[in-house]
Formats: structure tokens, C-alpha cells, sequence
């Protein structure tokens, strides 16, 4: 039931001994996965092996890999690594995070509608948002995330230099939460991802290190090309608005406070801030539910590694302002709202329900122990007036129809 | 709510948004609820000693009456002016203090009535078209 209580949308109820998920109101956080303690939560990633089937096999490495070796590993290491494990290719985000930034700057400097404008790479924040904050939906900015693109232009430029037809040439992410797998194997904001699959950090990080530490032995920095670019990216929080270096930003992250601040962008609270920054998770993607280092110890890493091994690629203004006009790094499909219907579209028979939840509600004690199944009683009275559960249910109100009068 | 309670302004236009956004009404309609409702919470833990925010939902229309027990409001029209405030300068460090509370609730509601005397307190009434 540690699932069902820390759900944030309420989407899980616990029926007949097992947890089911609300399709409709999952945001795919991952808080369930890391709550349970059966692991009884299974995402759909898929697993290394799989990619037996392309001829070709390039791998995108989320940011958040590198930061999970410690600080005296350099990058290239673990470029050096997945090609041992049977990657043929390995690219690196750095390239697409810098443009992707340097077209948010320009996007933040020229919109003139309704504020703030909210950040697109966090795809749990953007269901979350669609979900439980239809209203915001037209403040997120456009802009695909620097995965995709980085995707996009491989399965542009690889067939070709290949001399291989495009269906050879597998693509594939390695993803430090639920919520990028599920981005990329049923995404909503294009027909289809420019990925051929999804492995969690945290199932390739046992194969992987072996060869880490074994690349480590030979490694010698001259070996590090001259073309090869390292950023760490927007995997912790604040990083991209360090980017975008807009004047009145604020980041946030982590689903609950996350919640309060959308809360307060309803409200029409936070006036004066021209965008947000928003991660689900704790810390930004270093505290997702798929990697495997502590997410303090990694942010470390990742500052160390700012330090010691950053290689800024050079961003062409020009080309970005001439891509930003051609809408090429633009959401295929605007983002629009996914409201949950709770009672009924009517409005009338919604308010009906409304009051017998709040009948229902003053009958429980309160207290949201959970033994019903669901998260709190108000939750309770809530699926009972839907029609989803018994009164009976309740444990208390079970209590008091069974005992005998004296 | 109570006056000063600064920790916990805001909680009650949050619950009413959840109510309506759970009833399913348009979410621009619930935004205009919210913002004036929130605007309305504000000057009530600003300037008053408690207040309670009253709800009437149907198909047809939203409103909501906020009542404080307070100094009141000498000169509404006043008060009713754009950039006008009272605020102290602790309440403007904390952000708020723009003069822009009442123009706002008045701006988002359909309709908007203001009562108040001095002493007593303020009664604000809102409606919203649905």
C-alpha cells in the first residue's frame, strides 16, 4: 500500500490484494516503483539485449549515466565502455542540450504571451501538467527535449554514412525514469519517438560497470578525440535555467513542491517570474527512480565533472535562429490538455456527486488509514459515490453494521 | 482564515480550485475562480482579524462571498483604485502590497459587489458566469 500513499494524483487503488494504476490519471512518475517494497511495479523498459535485432546500434546516454561512476571517471570512459558492451556508436547529448538552449533563450526573449512559460524537458512534469493543470498546458514551451534531437539527426545522418537501409539502424536511450521510456515508446507530443527503444540506467549500469573499470585501466587522455564534446546537461536542477539565463527564473523540483508551485502560477501568485523550471523528480533527473547512485553523492560527481571535463561545443546562432524559424526543434503536436472527467460531463449530476461525497466523507473517521483501498477517505467517498466501492469497505463502517445491540 | 496567518494563505482557494476542477467545470473559468478568490484570501489574512470565504455552486453560475471581521474599508472607491494599498512594508517584502487585489477580483468576476464598515469589517461578493 506504500504505492497507493505515495502516489501524487491519487491514480492507485489497492483492489482484492493488488495495486491497480489509473491509466487516466498516471503521470509516470516512478514514485510507486521506488515506494514498493515487492518491486512488484513493473515498468515496460526494455533490456540491452534486445538491440541484437539492428545491424547498427547507437546508444544515447542520458547525462545522468556519467555522474553515476564517481568524479575520476572521465566521460570518455564510459563511451569507451558501452562500445565494449556491443554499442557501435555512442552520442552524446551535449551538442543538441547547447542548441536546444541557446533556442530557449531566444523563444523566452521574443514570446509576449501569458507567463511564466514553463520548461518541456521533464516529460512527468508535462503529463502532470495535462493532467491536474489543464489551464497551464498553453505555458509550456514548444521545444522538443535534446534527446530526441540528438535522435533525430543520427537517424537523419547514420543511414546514409552507413550505406544501411534505416530500419538497420537502431537507436537507443538509456533513461534515468519511467517517465522518458514511456516518452519515447508512447509519446504524445509526435507520431513516433526518433528512438527504437528505452534501457533503464539502472539495468545496464551492472553489465556496463565491469567494463568501466577494465577501460579505466587503459584509459589515457590522449585517446579523447578532438571532435568530443561533454556537457553535463539539465540533469540536475537549476541547470538549464543557467542556460537560458533569463532574468527572472526559478527552478523547482520534486513532484510535491512542483504541485505547489503550479498551485501558485493558478493563482496567478507568481507574477513576476518570466519561467520555471520543473523536474519531477527530487534533485532533477540524478534523483530518478532508474538510476543507481544516491542522487547528493551524483550531483557531486556532476560538479566535479562541470569542472574537470566540460567541452562546450560552439553553438551557430544563426543556424538555430534559422532552425527556430523553420519550426525544426518544435513539438510535432502542441501539448493539450488531458482533464480527467471525475464524475460525469454533466454538470449538474457533478455537483450532485459532489454533495453525497461530502455526505459520505463526514460519515468516516478521517483519519486515511488506507485499509480500503484507497489513499484518503475523501478518496474513499469518492469512489464509492462513482460507484467503484462498497461502504463496507471501510473497515470502520463495516464495524459498526456488525455489531449486536446489547 | 486568520489574520496574519501568512504559512497557511492560500490553502482555501487551493481547496475551492480542487472542488471545481473535480466538478469539471471550463479550466479558464476555474483560473478567474481562483485568482480572485486567492486575491480575496490575501487581503483577508493582510488586513483583517479572521474571515470565512462562502462557495454557491450550480450549473449556471459560481459565487463566492468572502466576510472578514476587520478594520473595514473608509473609502471603497479608494480602495478600489489601480496601485492603491495599505500594506505595510512587511507585507511588501513578502511580495504582496501591489495595490492590485480588488481591481483584480473585480477584473475576473462577472459580477462584483463590496460592502464594508468601518470597524466591522468587509464583505466582498463575487459571481461567475458559467
Amino acid at each position: 500500500m506504500a504505492c497507493m500513499r505515495r502516489c501524487p494524483t491519487q491514480a492507485i487503488r489497492v483492489r482484492h490484494g493488488r495495486a491497480q494504476i489509473s491509466e487516466e490519471l498516471c503521470v509516470d512518475c516512478g514514485l510507486c516503483l521506488s515506494a514498493c517494497p515487492e518491486g512488484a511495479v513493473v515498468p515496460m523498459a526494455d533490456q540491452v539485449t534486445e538491440m541484437s535485432r539492428f545491424a547498427y546500434k547507437a546508444v544515447v546516454p542520458s547525462p545522468v549515466l556519467y555522474a553515476q561512476f564517481g568524479p575520476d571517471i572521465h566521460p570518455y570512459i564510459v563511451h569507451l565502455a558501452l562500445r565494449e558492451l556491443g554499442f557501435d556508436e555512442v552520442a552524446d547529448v551535449s551538442a543538441s542540450t547547447a542548441a536546444l538552449a541557446a533556442a530557449l533563450a531566444k523563444y523566452l526573449e521574443t514570446y509576449q504571451g501569458r507567463r511564466p512559460l514553463i520548461s518541456s524537458h521533464c516529460p512527468s512534469t508535462l503529463r502532470l501538467i495535462q493532467v491536474k493543470y489543464p489551464d497551464l498546458v498553453e505555458l509550456i514551451v514548444p521545444l522538443d527535449v535534446p534527446r530526441e534531437v540528438t535522435a533525430r539527426e543520427l537517424r537523419r545522418s547514420l543511414p546514409a554514412k552507413l550505406g544501411l537501409a534505416p530500419e538497420q539502424v537502431g537507436i537507443i536511450y538509456l533513461a534515468p525514469c519511467p517517465a522518458k521510456i514511456v516518452s519515447i515508446k508512447q509519446p504524445a507530443e509526435k507520431e513516433k519517438s526518433y528512438f527504437d527503444g528505452a534501457v533503464a540506467i539502472r539495468d545496464v549500469y551492472p553489465v556496463l560497470l565491469p567494463h568501466v573499470v577494465a577501460a579505466k585501466r587503459r584509459f589515457a587522455e590522449s585517446q579523447v578525440p578532438g571532435d568530443y564534446t561533454f556537457d553535463p546537461g539539465w540533469a540536475t536542477t537549476g541547470a538549464l535555467t543557467r542556460f537560458a539565463s533569463s532574468a527572472n527564473w526559478l527552478a523547482v523540483a520534486g513532484i510535491d513542491q512542483v504541485m505547489r508551485i503550479f498551485d501558485d502560477i493558478e493563482n496567478s501568485k507568481l507574477r513576476n517570474v518570466d519561467f520555471v523550471e520543473a523536474m519531477a523528480c527530487m534533485m532533477g533527473c540524478i534523483g530518478g527512480p532508474f538510476v543507481v547512485e544516491n542522487p547528493y553523492v551524483a550531483r557531486a560527481t556532476i560538479e566535479r565533472q562541470r569542472e574537470r571535463y566540460v567541452r562546450q561545443c560552439d553553438v551557430d546562432f544563426a543556424e538555430i535562429e534559422r532552425r527556430l524559424r523553420q519550426r525544426y526543434y518544435f513539438f510535432e503536436h502542441p501539448i493539450l490538455p488531458r482533464p480527467t472527467r471525475y464524475f460525469d460531463t454533466d454538470i449538474e449530476t457533478s455537483i450532485k456527486r459532489i454533495k453525497e461525497r461530502e455526505r459520505v466523507y463526514q460519515k468516516l473517521r478521517q483519519i486515511d488509514c488506507g485499509c480500503c483501498g484507497a489513499p484518503t477517505c475523501l478518496a474513499f467517498a469518492e469512489d464509492f459515490v462513482r460507484g467503484e466501492a462498497e461502504l463496507t469497505d471501510c473497515i470502520f463502517l463495516r464495524q459498526q453494521e456488525t455489531r449486536v445491540p446489547s | 482564515m486568520t489574520g496574519g496567518d501568512f504559512v497557511n494563505a492560500g490553502l482555501v482557494s487551493t481547496e475551492i480550485k480542487s472542488l471545481l476542477k473535480t466538478i469539471g467545470f471550463d479550466p479558464t473559468l476555474i483560473r478567474r475562480v481562483a485568482i480572485a478568490t486567492y486575491e480575496g484570501e490575501m487581503n483577508v489574512v493582510m488586513h483583517a482579524r479572521r474571515g470565512t470565504v462562502q462557495l454557491l455552486v450550480n450549473p449556471q453560475a459560481i459565487l463566492v462571498t468572502i466576510t472578514d471581521e476587520g478594520s473595514g474599508i473608509p473609502d471603497i472607491e479608494l480602495a478600489m483604485q489601480e496601485g492603491y494599498s495599505t500594506a505595510t512594508e512587511e507585507m511588501r517584502a513578502m511580495g504582496f502590497g501591489s495595490g492590485m487585489g480588488l481591481p483584480n477580483m473585480k477584473k475576473n468576476a462577472d459580477d462584483f459587489f463590496i460592502t464594508s464598515e468601518v470597524g466591522k469589517g468587509t464583505v466582498v461578493r463575487m459571481k461567475f458566469i458559467v
